[in-house]
């Protein structure tokens, strides 16, 4: 089977390499970048099966982010999860409420990114 | 007074009484003039009535004589005389042969019956004998001349056979007695003066053969007879008397004879009397003084001798009606006498009368004239004690007076309080006319303008107000006239004033419009609101820098949060990732760094969790929620955590409140179980917990009882203060942010409940939380509904004892999408999976569902909301859930969809959680 592919974009260089070290701890091929804009170039380049981003980001934000990835044919269908810092409730739900496939509010201990990732994989496929 | 009833009364009552006594009076008149006349005329008949019999007694007696006369013997002797032999004259002629005596004796002897006879009648002027032999001569005369008694020698004897009187009675039976007519003495006899009335009465003498011989007559001077006539006339009486040719033999009295005999007849007089006279009425005698209608009248006959044609006198007896007259008079002077004295009585009468009613009437007119004119007190003397009509009168004003006056003092009485509630008011009151004119201006609004009242009374209210300075439409100007047209009729219009000095200020102006005496008026209550205005700046100030205060609290607390928690993720991140890569000491050591991490992820929860709480920010979600199920998921939750601290944990539920359901949020509830349930484990080292559920009629209880340390009394007041624990400081036995409490007490308040304590320190505690009781009928609009349908209803409570799962319909064509649906609620959903409309509605059909969730998207042909429709007019399915499953997630599709009769809307992609939670809630 083929390993699958996660992109993590995330402004805090530590907490992108902590999900990152998470992600190939757990088998999964990781590609980062630190801000929106490269993610969404990344993902059009990689074609990853899983987006995993920080809501809160220089230029390009999360759901800026988001959306053009879900406009867009070829990145639509990936599933994509919001991880942030901001604990405010509505935050959650317009994040949910856009689409995104899951909501994962730091910080998160290894046990509960892996079982939101393994469910989002699954889901996809 | 004049005009007044009293005068009219009195004038009316004159006239009254004056024609009532004049027509009584000239009836009285008339009436005596009727009967006097009456009288009169019955006088004058009985007068009438007394002549005829006199007169016929006058004949009757000369009769008599006649007869008498007949009946002597020497009338008899004469007659057989006659018959006998003639002798000598010397001798006396003839001889009587009966008695032997000579006719010349029986002469002589005749000849002094006569005289005797005479001597005795004074109105026997003459008597006679006359024969039929002889050619009529007389046998022996006697008669009256000069006074003496003559006997008329035999030589001197006349033939009287020519003359009416002998060859009318010479005829007569014996016995009859013949009755000349009564004439005027013309002169024929000598011995009677001329005028004078003479009658002559016979009677016929027989021979023995009864062949007639002669007769005897007497001539009567009637005088005697008439003038007894004479004193039955009554002074001014008139007696005409006339024979049978009208020629007047008697006339009384003799002053009116001059005039009237010779010239005329009694019919020329007295026209009555014409018809018993043959021939024409006599000519009216027009030149002299006849007697007239102003003479009463009484005419009658005498007749006499009936045996003959017949004779008779005409009477008229007259009486001057002047006589009656005067009497009438005198009756007519009295009656216009008395008339004048009862007119003059009754005018007196009238005029008392009149004062007698109008006096006390006047004293009331006078009185109601006076009436609220002085102050005299109009209650006066107003014959209130009589008892009619005026003493009703009089106690009717009476009473009314009083009542007015009782009212007056009513009125003024209310006048003063209410000038009193004006005058005092702590309101401004200005009342305006139609045009904005004041009238009214208290004591409060001249201290709110600084005018007095007698400065703006009669000026317009716009020198005082304004319109407030939101509504600068026109002028700005604040007319009361058109305060319909600015809508200003009402209460708490904010209003600007101006004072005399020039200052303008806020009021708050009330304005009221009535109408009084068909004029319309204004009332403006006016409250100077200048410091009411600065108070409420100064509070709209605080409210504005507290919200500030409240977002810069609300922002540092999300920056905080966010700040530290960017932080944590990668202590927390790394320590569990180490965790695992690690063994011995050092994996101890991460574990200890993540746990310490994840405890202050949680007091950070905490902390946001009581900031919304206190911002009010948390909205429950309040569904129908069995209690026990809850909690024993909760108790399920900890039971790992009890046994690693060698701990029981118990659930016990009262078979009877196993159904006993109450209205929560689900997470709310859970979260205020675990803080109890964590709680009673942390504070509690042997022993264990027991978490109960029971209900009574009116709510559902959790009790959570440890055996731990118990709470110190004196602590029990700030149990659920903020960031309090009971051991503090260095001495601080338990870890714990302090906030579980709080946010527990402030969730469980939140749902309508209650939370309690009792706690023994060093026996344990028991914590109580309790909610009203809910009904599943009451609740689950879809289940009551369902519950016509007795199965429906059974299966309803099944349901929700838990006894079967619910069904639940999935219709949708992604087969990645039913596949994840599949997993995520095959535990505890019967799930019946259909992917295109027709499917969908045969499913629907012949199940019922609990539950649908509709993908609206189905490829080619009927799409989700069409499904809908179909299903909702299916009855079974009418309130069943149904929640769109749907990529349509643009802002305004939840909306349409809800409008369209789902119940629910989940956009796609969703994740589990939410997911299960549409699933449970519906």
């Amino acid at each position: 089977m083929q390993r699958k592919k996660a992109l993590i974009i995330e402004n805090d260089a530590i907490i992108r390499e902590c999900i990152q070290v998470m992600y190939e701890s757990e088998g999964l091929e990781v590609i980062s970048a630190r801000d929106g804009q490269t993610g969404y170039e990344l993902s059009l380049q990689h074609a990853p099966d899983l987006v995993v981003s920080d809501l809160y980001m220089v230029g390009l934000s999360g759901i800026d982010l988001f959306e053009r990835l879900r406009a867009d044919p070829r990145t639509g269908n990936i599933p994509f999860m919001f991880i942030t810092a901001d604990a405010r409730t509505a935050v959650r739900e317009e994040c949910l409420a856009l689409g995104a496939d899951d909501f994962l509010l730091k910080p998160f201990t290894f046990e509960e990114l892996m079982r939101k990732t393994r469910s989002l994989l699954a889901k996809a496929g | 007074m004049k005009g007044g009833i009293g005068g009219r009364l009195a004038i009316i009552f004159s006239l009254l009484v004056l024609v009532a006594t004049a027509t009584v009076g000239f009836l009285v008149f008339w009436s005596a003039y009727e009967s006097l006349i009456e009288v009169s005329s019955e006088s004058l008949e009985h007068t009438g009535e007394t002549i005829e019999v006199r007169f016929e007694a006058s004949l009757e007696a000369i009769s008599t004589d006649v007869l008498f006369l007949a009946e002597t013997p020497p009338v008899a002797g004469i007659v057989r005389a006659f018959a006998g032999p003639y002798m000598s004259a010397k001798d006396g002629g003839f001889l009587d042969e009966a008695t032997n005596h000579s006719d010349a004796e029986w002469r002589e002897q005749l000849a002094g019956v006569f005289a005797a006879f005479l001597q005795n009648n004074p109105s026997f002027y003459r008597a006679r004998y006359i024969g039929l032999v002889n050619e009529g001569r007389e046998i022996v005369r006697v008669e009256r001349i000069d006074g003496q008694l003559v006997t008329t020698s035999t030589d001197e004897l006349t033939q009287s056979g020519h003359h009416d009187y002998f060859t009318e009675a010479v005829n007569l039976q014996g016995g009859d007695v013949y009755f000349s007519h009564i004439d005027l003495n013309q002169g024929e006899e000598a011995d009677v003066p001329p005028g004078t009335p003479t009658l002559r009465v016979a009677t016929p003498v027989r021979d023995a053969d009864d062949e007639p011989f002669g007769i005897l007559v007497i001539d009567v001077d009637f005088t005697h007879v008439l003038d007894a006539f004479r004193p039955l006339i009554n002074e001014d009486e008139a007696l005409y008397l006339a024979n049978s040719h009208g020629d007047f033999l008697l006339v009384h009295p003799d002053s009116l004879a001059a005039t009237v005999v010779g010239p005329y007849q009694i019919q020329d007089l007295f026209p009555k009397t014409a018809s018993w006279f043959a021939g024409a009425a006599g000519q009216p005698a027009a030149d002299v003084a006849i007697p007239d209608e102003s003479l009463i009248t009484h005419e009658d006959r005498l007749s006499f001798n009936s045996t003959l044609d017949p004779r008779y006198l005409v009477f008229v007896i007259t009486s001057p009606s002047e006589t009656i007259l005067a009497r009438v008079r005198k009756v007519r002077t009295w009656s216009i006498l008395i008339t004048v004295v009862f007119a003059l009585w009754g005018i007196a009468l009238a005029l008392f009368f009149s004062r007698y009613l109008t006096r006390p009437l006047r004293r009331i007119t006078r009185a109601l004239d006076r009436f609220g004119q002085d102050d005299e007190p109009p209650i006066v003397d107003l014959s209130m004690k009589r008892k009619d009509e005026i003493g009703v009168l009089a106690r009717a004003y009476d009473t009314m007076a009083r009542q007015i006056e009782a009212q007056i003092e009513e009125l003024e009485d209310k006048a003063r309080r209410q000038r009193i509630i004006l005058e005092t008011s702590a309101e401004g009151i200005i009342v305006t006319d139609g045009q904005g004119i004041i009238e009214t201006f208290n004591r409060a609004a001249q201290r709110i303008f600084g005018y007095t009242a007698e400065e703006v009374k009669g000026r317009n209210v716009n020198m005082l107000v304004f319109r407030d300075e939101h509504d600068k439409g026109a002028n700005g100007q604040v007319s009361f006239e058109d305060a319909g047209r600015w809508r200003l009729l009402g209460n708490g219009h904010e209003v600007t004033g101006r004072r005399k000095n020039g200052e303008t200020f806020p009021i708050s102006l009330s304005l009221s419009s009535f109408e009084l005496g068909g004029e319309k008026k204004y009332a403006g209550f006016l409250q100077d609101i200048t410091r009411r205005k600065q108070y409420e700046q100064t509070l709209h100030e605080a409210k504005l820098s507290a919200e500030a205060a409240n977002k810069a609290k609300s922002a540092f607390l999300a920056n905080m949060s966010h700040e530290i928690r960017t932080p944590l993720t990668g202590i927390i991140g790394f320590a569990s990732l180490l965790a695992r890569q690690v063994s011995g000491k050092h994996k101890k050591y991460s574990q200890l760094i993540e746990s310490s991490g994840v405890r202050l992820k949680e007091t950070l929860n905490s902390v946001l969790d009581l900031a919304k709480l206190e911002a009010k920010r948390v909205e429950v979600q309040l569904g129908l929620l069995q209690v026990h199920t809850e909690a024993q998921e909760v108790v399920q939750f900890f039971q790992t955590q009890a046994q690693h601290k060698n701990l029981t944990l118990d659930f016990r539920v009262d078979p009877e409140s196993e159904d006993a359901c109450a209205r929560l949020d689900r997470g709310a509830f859970s979260s205020i179980l675990h803080n109890l349930i964590g709680n009673a484990l942390k504070f509690t080292e042997t022993g264990g917990v027991v978490v109960s559920v029971e209900a009574d009629a009116e709510r559902v209880h959790v009790h959570v009882t440890d055996t731990g340390v118990g709470i110190d009394p004196s602590f029990m007041p700030h149990l659920f203060d903020v960031f309090r624990q009971e051991s503090t400081g260095l001495s601080r036995s338990h870890e714990g942010s302090g906030l579980g409490l709080s946010i527990t007490q402030r969730l469980v308040v939140l749902m309508d409940g209650e939370i309690s304590v009792e706690s023994e320190k060093g026996q344990g505690s028991t914590f109580t939380v309790s909610f009203p009781l809910a009904h599943a009928e009451e609740t689950r609009p879809g289940l009551e509904v369902l519950g016509v349908d007795e199965a429906r209803k059974a299966h309803s409570s099944m349901l929700l004892s838990g006894q079967v799962k619910p069904r639940v319909l999935l219709v949708e064509d992604n087969e990645n999408t039913q596949f994840l649906i599949e997993n995520l609620l095959e535990d505890a959903y019967a799930l019946t999976v259909v992917s295109n409309a027709e499917d969908a509605l045969l499913e629907a059909f012949n199940t019922e569902y609990d539950l649908v969730l509709m993908d609206i998207n189905l490829g080619e042909g009927a799409n989700g909301a069409d499904v809908l429709r179909e299903l909702r007019a299916m009855p079974t399915y009418s309130t069943v859930p149904i929640a769109a499953l749907t990529a349509y997630a643009l802002p305004g599709d939840k909306e349409r969809f809800l409008e369209m009769g789902f119940s629910a809307y989940l956009s796609k992609p969703f994740n589990a959680e939410e997911l299960l939670t549409l699933a449970a809630r519906m």
